[in-house]
């Protein structure tokens, strides 16, 4: 299932390991996750339900649970966020006694900071590259094994401004972040956010499991760019192996250089299935259809057309009805429907599959933000409940902020100018920056031109329903 | 629109060159939507390419165009092409972000928007760059029809 | 459109008033329940579920023991799998002073039926494999297999929802604004969408339950306390019993699906509504469970929360009538409100039905502050 050849990737790979799956000796390359390297060997059902339905992962990037399995006797880690390493023993169904748990007594570090940034996605990125020019110290954290939050799978040209780099690919907008941040911030890799706790003043805890580090960190200013979760759709079959999230995929596909499967059904027609089928293509997948459930392609016309003419299907009006398999996924059945969302009988299809990628639309990850108390409320238009923000993304709890797709669905360039955005506003709050309403000025202006036009119509709204009702709250204060 | 639906284009939606312009070889844009995009006009030397907004899908000066084919290497949405015909025969520069790269001079399918094969194409020229640009040579009333070639391992 | 009139009004959509209203109901009353938020919203959804009847005094042990008699049954009557499993208590005897007074419980507690013993060390992990009584600082343990727990969510809701069938209506966020008393009798209860007139108001409003009171003229010596909870990942099955120290202070028992869920007192417990989780709960919680199950050390906490005890000075609840005519309390329960809630309601159902009491409550009355308090030593959490 390894991808030996890529148009855009070159997947240099590192040592050659070996880990135990149930007892199997099975290779795999340091470097990658431990879901990785089983989907690699061709193993995708991880583990059984308690009523014993097959598991296999589904987000690929540490927000669900549908990766769970017992790793060295520690039982519930998420094998797709988890580095293999040598002599492994990966086990799928083991229910235990906790006897044999390795313990350690974690480190304890003490952290006292002027700005933390949880999330080293583009906006997490940004927003520690802004602080250090304005001589902010600031720790970006992220519970992942490597910078760029989802960037790092983007092999596709992003549109924009040329002079702000538009036509490179996300990779490489991924890169040039990831090296400057790497040179001007402090960086805890593998270390989870695990609580957030109002003592007065801002404190958090982390934690890296891997290394045995608990981090108590104190800081003036938090960030959260913590990102997005993909969404499930409800139908038959869609806990079966196999059906994974598109940013699963794309995960396996471009960080990995693992494929999914050998041929695939996407569901969803926005620019996430779009591109996902695209760069299934370019894998080496067959792309078997994009069904959207919408009578229009809801992403660009152009991503769209770069699909068509590699002779991929895109039935709109359809919905997947059914996935089908013993214990992973062997085909899909979609369904035609008509203008009431009622599915027409007689318009089934079959179509043989081993894998089906969802990419139904992102919900916000708010938990964290949630927990310092700033106010959470529902907005449909952002994607799900987000932390109400105004301009200068701070939220209604003082010194508290939201940047990227935490604070409401959108794209890498949007969140990286809302990293910059936040991470300015923190630090001139901080101490004066110089400047500061020229550079403010400029970064509004970019965020307004790329929210121009009918496609940044949703997330115009979005955030404009967001800072009334910040505005709202505020007024209305009563803390 | 129609191309909504299929995500694929109709020919009338296509500003068309005149034969004259065809001869001399002129970029053709399939960017219909107003994605606040710009890099073609940027990296056009000749300014063929009127964007007053950034929204506004590139409007090609056939006269000022030169059939460089930068735009098609630079086009994020891969929706630029360069056309030009002489005799009974095609030229098309497209963009090609697949495996396997085609040779010089090699055979290969040509495919429509909807990637059904229509005919043979010849590879007469690659320039490799941020996205790889293959021009083929078609029949030339599949001018306006390829848009993607199928290279055959 | 809301009813304006009803036999009687209970404010509070949790365990105890979900209980009455379905006692009530059953007796034909009609009944109305208002709640500021929904059932189970306050310290019923965020509790530790156990149900026990080792107490320190023979009033209590005996109400505790008449509800798991009705627990014991109540899936059925309810027609509703309320999660009832009794697995047992199990609790800590340190030292020689604790073991006399354990000795006195449990003489005290066989006399009024129970099957409750003092186990050793050895019998410690027989019954709970994890324990390690050197941890534990303990001797021994007091042992009562029919105590047990049940899902609270479930409770509340199996009885709101026989209550429903029997004619009792919800109104969910629904806020109590005014409490009518004319001539020292309950006349309505005045919330923000609109006036409900009535000969019977019942304060079962948990840690708001001293404002509810104040409508009505009546001052509680209630006050609310943030308590802390956590609850790990699941794990393997291992043990039924819910393990709890009165010298520690922290419980914790084993959920259906694995997840082991407790609580500890806290230094930075405050008095008040203050409902943020602090770090020193999580770390006092988590030392304390690794002494005891030292295996627990590297399983990882998946949530804590916090919700209100409504204590009273002697840790004991304050139940039935005032000196205004038709203001019952039901409330004041001090942390132990879930487990005592279906005697507890079908006590004070009995009450306001002007039947014989199974059980005699005027030992809890909120006359009894008048004079000395005695408090209740058996409390934890």
């Amino acid at each position: 299932m390894r991808i030996e050849e890529h148009p855009i990737l070159k997947f240099e790979r590192e040592r050659k390991i070996n880990f135990y799956f149930n007892g199997i000796k099975m290779e795999a390359y340091e470097g990658e996750t431990i879901a990785s390297a089983l989907h690699a060997n061709g193993i995708k059902v991880l583990s059984h339900s308690r009523k014993g339905r097959a598991r296999g992962f589904f987000c690929g990037i540490g927000k669900c649970s549908s990766c769970l399995m017992t790793v060295n006797g520690t039982p519930n880690v998420r094998t797709c966020i988890t580095m293999v390493k040598d002599g492994m023993i990966v086990e799928g169904d083991k229910y235990d006694l906790p006897e044999s748990f390795p313990y350690r007594k974690p480190i304890k570090e003490k952290i006292d900071v002027s700005m933390a940034i949880v999330g080293a996605g583009p906006a997490g990125l940004a927003a520690a590259i802004e602080s250090a020019e304005n001589g902010i110290d600031a720790i970006l954290i992220d519970e992942n094994p490597r910078l760029g939050g989802q960037l790092i799978k983007q092999t596709h040209k992003f549109f924009g401004s040329s002079r702000e780099g538009a036509g490179k690919r996300g990779i490489e907008i991924a890169k040039e972040l990831e090296e400057e941040a790497t040179k001007k911030a402090k960086i805890l890799l593998n270390t989870s956010v695990i609580g957030y706790y109002d003592k007065g003043y801002h404190f958090l805890v982390a934690a890296n499991q891997m290394d045995g580090i608990l981090y108590e960190i104190k800081a003036k200013k938090i960030i959260f760019s913590t990102g997005a979760q993909e969404n499930m759709l409800v139908f038959e079959g869609n806990d079966l192996p196999g059906v994974y999230g598109a940013g699963g995929v794309q995960t396996l596909t471009n960080v990995y250089g693992v494929k999914p499967g050998n041929s695939g059904v996407i569901i969803g027609a926005g620019n996430v299935g779009l591109i996902l089928s695209y760069q299934l293509l370019q894998a080496g997948v067959d792309v078997k259809a994009i069904v959207e459930a919408m009578p229009k392609i809801g992403g660009y016309f152009v991503h769209a057309a770069k699909v068509r003419r590699n002779g991929v299907p895109i039935y709109t009006r359809h919905t997947i009805k059914e996935a089908y398999g013993k214990d992973r996924v062997e085909g899909a059945k979609i369904v035609a429907l008509d203008e009431k969302w009622n599915t027409i009988e007689g318009s089934e299809k079959d179509i043989k599959c081993d894998f089906i990628a969802v990419s139904v639309g992102l919900t916000p990850s708010t938990r964290l933000v949630q927990q310092t108390g700033a106010k959470i409320k529902f907005i449909s238009a952002a994607g799900g409940w987000v932390a109400l923000h105004n301009e200068y993304m701070e939220t209604t709890k003082d010194g508290i902020y939201v940047a990227g797709d935490a604070s409401n669905i959108e794209e890498a360039s949007t969140a990286i100018i809302e990293g910059k955005i936040a991470s300015l506003h923190a630090s001139n709050s901080l101490k004066k920056v110089h400047g500061y309403d020229k550079k403010m000025k400029e970064y509004m202006k970019r965020l307004e031109e790329l929210r121009s036009g009918i496609f940044g119509e949703r997330a115009k709204f979005a955030k404009n329903k967001i800072y009334e009702e910040y505005y709202e709250i505020r007024e209305n204060r009563r803390y | 629109m129609k191309y909504e639906k299929t995500g694929v284009i109709d020919i009338s939606q296509l500003k068309m060159p005149n034969e004259k312009q065809l001869k001399k070889g002129v970029a053709i844009t399939e960017c219909l939507q107003p994605i606040p995009c710009n890099p073609c006009k940027e990296v056009c030397p000749t300014d063929a390419i009127k964007m007053e907004n950034i929204n506004d899908p590139p409007d090609i000066d056939y006269d000022k165009c030169i059939g460089c084919a930068l735009c098609v290497e630079v086009c994020p949405g891969l929706a630029m092409f360069v056309v030009r015909v002489r005799d009974d025969k095609a030229m098309i520069s497209l963009p090609y972000e697949m495996l396997p790269m085609p040779e010089r001079g090699q055979i290969v399918k040509a495919l429509d928007r909807e990637g059904k094969i229509v005919g043979n194409a010849v590879v007469k020229a690659i320039k490799h760059g941020r996205t790889n640009v293959i021009t083929i040579e078609v029949d030339k009333n599949l001018a306006m029809v390829v848009r993607n070639i199928k290279v055959e391992k | 459109m809301m009813k304006n009139n009803a036999d009687v009004v209970i404010i509070g959509a949790g365990i105890n008033g979900c209980a009455l209203a379905y006692e009530l109901s059953k007796r034909g009353k009609d009944v109305i329940v208002l709640d500021r938020r929904h059932i189970a919203a306050g310290a019923t959804g965020r509790c530790g579920a156990g149900i026990r009847q080792q107490w320190s005094t023979k009033e209590n042990a005996i109400l505790a023991k008449k509800s798991v008699e009705i627990f014991e049954n109540l899936s059925n009557e309810l027609n509703y799998d309320i999660g009832f499993r009794q697995g047992g208590y199990l609790i800590a005897i340190h030292d020689e002073n604790d073991m006399q007074q354990a000795k006195k419980n449990v003489e005290m507690q066989k006399s009024i039926g129970l099957d409750v013993r003092i186990i050793d060390a050895d019998e410690i992990k027989e019954i709970v494999p994890i324990l390690e009584p050197k941890g534990m600082e303990a001797i021994g343990a007091t042992f009562c297999p029919t105590d047990g727990h049940a899902d609270p969510f479930k409770t509340a809701y199996g009885y709101a929802m026989a209550a429903i069938k029997q004619g009792a209506r919800f109104y969910k966020f629904t806020e109590v604004k005014k409490i009518r008393v004319k001539d020292n009798e309950i006349k309505s209860v005045v919330t923000d969408r609109g006036e409900i007139k009535t000969g019977v108001v019942v304060n079962a409003a948990g840690a708001w339950s001293k404002q509810v009171a104040k409508m009505a003229g009546i001052e509680l010596p209630n006050k609310p306390v943030r308590k802390e909870a956590l609850v790990t990942e699941p794990i393997k099955r291992i043990f039924d019993a819910m393990v709890i120290s009165f010298r520690h202070g922290i419980y914790f028992s084993q959920m259906e699906e694995g997840q082991i869920l407790g609580g500890i007192p806290s230094p930075e417990e405050k008095t008040g509504y203050h409902t943020e989780p602090t770090f020193s709960f999580l770390q006092r919680m988590a030392y304390m469970l690794g002494k005891y199950a030292p295996v627990l050390k590297s399983i990882n906490v998946m949530r804590q929360w916090t919700g209100y005890y409504d204590v009273t000075p002697d840790a004991l609840p304050i139940l039935g009538k005032t000196s205004i005519e038709g203001f019952i309390q039901c409330n004041g329960f001090s942390g132990h409100g879930f487990m005592i809630s279906p005697m507890v309601a079908r006590l004070l159902a009995q009450l306001i039905n002007d039947e014989k009491l199974d059980l005699p409550i005027e030992r809890l009355s909120i006359n009894r502050f008048k004079g000395k308090v005695f408090k209740e030593k058996s409390v934890v959490g």
